[in-house]
């Protein structure tokens, strides 16, 4: 009797010990993630903007950054959901920035700062333009310089997540054949990243 | 290169226009090389076959309009020699003409940069260049008035020269600023901007031209590039 227990006790404890020890490819893996001093970090989040006249605006931002010895060259795209409020002056604002960030620490909890240029491609949705040939209105897409700062935090996992916040200041002005539109906006985003 | 001078430079005089652009010629071309010489240690930064690859944000002062444009664009780089990086541009900038239309201008273009001295990460330059330039006058339109066959247009070709410094924020980064004036060689695009005591109005069309001559402009250029690799075993660092 105490035989046939011991064999079953030895028949759940010892494939529980053997699915333990880890593939040797994966071992592989996990200790070049560990040995290299750079990361390769993305997310996608939803980034809220506010602009004046308590207007309100929703995004969605993605990007992907490389960094290393706290420098990080990272891109961004945002896609333009929507807006609300007094007045919702954009049918399209999609944004696109590639630039630098500097980060203050290189522990798990990193600070941040940073500065990207890039454009912007818009659509005015209030001034557009009278086309004779067809007698419509045209609200004419164009694509327009920008310029960005940003601050913020990641607080990194021990290995492949990441959490975020930042906020962000946009600044440019959307230019077509009619009024120029002021595309200024105070924007936030959190979530999830991931890194490797 | 002083022994190639014409013996006449020694009498030059400020009336003679001719001597003055010529010794302007020769100092343009000597100092980057004599200084030049002075540089034997390889620096971390700047190395020959680096290649780097940015983006920039440009401001335009100066020109035909009072009003500031701004723009958005990028470069690449390959350094053939220690002293001596080229940039490939492309620029998009708009300006915003006091409310009354849009200029937009696109240059496609190279520069060379000269390194005098290199000062650790600090690296100060002499640049020139020649660019192809492209311009749009937008007049404005409204819900009741379609201007879009006032709109005027031209492709020309330019050259700029400035100064600039590269701050290397680490071997691989570095922050560039340049200030240069970019020349336009060919003719110019003419419209008038009225200020007609309610507002501006930009006219292009019945526009008497202008004194034939040379347009141009003055360009603030901050630029931030990451070095991807250098093409040089020579010059490669051994940590990248």
């Amino acid at each position: 009797m105490k035989k046939i227990a011991i064999t079953l006790l030895l028949a759940v404890i010892c494939p529980a010990v053997f699915g333990q020890k880890e593939h040797p490819k994966a071992k592989g893996f996990l200790e070049f993630l560990d040995s290299k001093d750079w990361k390769i970090n993305a997310a996608l989040s939803f980034a809220p903007g506010a602009q004046t006249e308590k207007t309100y605006s929703i995004n969605l931002d993605g990007y992907a950054g490389f960094l290393k010895n706290r420098i990080e060259m990272r891109g961004d795209i945002t896609y333009f959901l929507g807006s609300y409020g007094d007045r919702p002056r954009f049918s399209m604002n999609h944004h696109l920035y590639t630039g630098a960030f500097y980060h203050f620490s290189e522990k798990a909890f990193q600070p941040y700062i940073g500065i990207q240029p890039g454009f912007a491609v818009s659509q005015s949705s209030e001034y557009g333009s009278l086309d004779e040939a067809t007698n419509t209105i045209k609200y004419n897409v164009t694509v327009n310089p920008l310029i960005t700062g940003a601050v913020g935090f990641k607080y990194y996992a021990p290995r492949i997540f990441y959490l975020f916040a930042e906020t962000r200041y946009i600044l440019g002005k959307h230019k077509s054949n009619s009024y120029a539109v002021h595309l200024d906006e105070w924007r936030a985003a959190f979530g999830l990243g991931i890194y490797l | 290169m002083l022994l190639h001078c014409p013996p006449s430079l020694s009498i030059c005089t400020f009336e003679n226009y001719s001597l003055m652009k010529k010794l302007f010629i020769a100092v343009a071309f000597c100092v980057p090389l004599t200084c030049a010489a002075q540089d034997d240690k390889i620096s971390d930064y700047a190395r020959p076959g680096d290649f780097q690859l940015g983006m920039r944000t440009t401001v335009s002062l100066f020109g035909h309009e009072n009003s500031p444009g701004f723009g958005v664009g990028g470069q690449w780089r390959i350094q053939p020699l220690k002293v001596m990086n080229t940039e490939w541009f492309a620029d998009w900038i708009t300006i915003d003409l006091n409310g009354a239309g849009t200029r937009y201008n696109g240059h496609i273009g190279w520069s060379v940069m000269f390194y005098p001295k290199k000062l650790n990460r600090f690296i100060p330059y002499i640049m020139a260049g020649h660019c192809f330039d492209y311009a749009k006058i937008v007049p404005l339109s409204t819900q009741y008035l379609d201007r879009s066959d006032e709109i005027i247009e031209r492709w020309s070709s330019a050259v700029q020269m400035g100064l600039g410094a590269h701050y290397y924020l680490n071997d691989r980064f570095n922050l560039s600023l340049a200030a240069q004036y970019m020349l336009h060689l060919s003719k110019h695009l003419d419209y008038e901007l009225t200020d007609t005591g309610n507002g501006f109005y930009l006219e292009t069309q019945n526009v008497t031209p202008g004194e034939a001559g040379l347009e141009g402009h003055f360009l603030i250029t901050t630029s931030l590039n990451y070095r991807l690799f250098c093409t040089s075993k020579k010059y490669r660092r051994t940590k990248s």
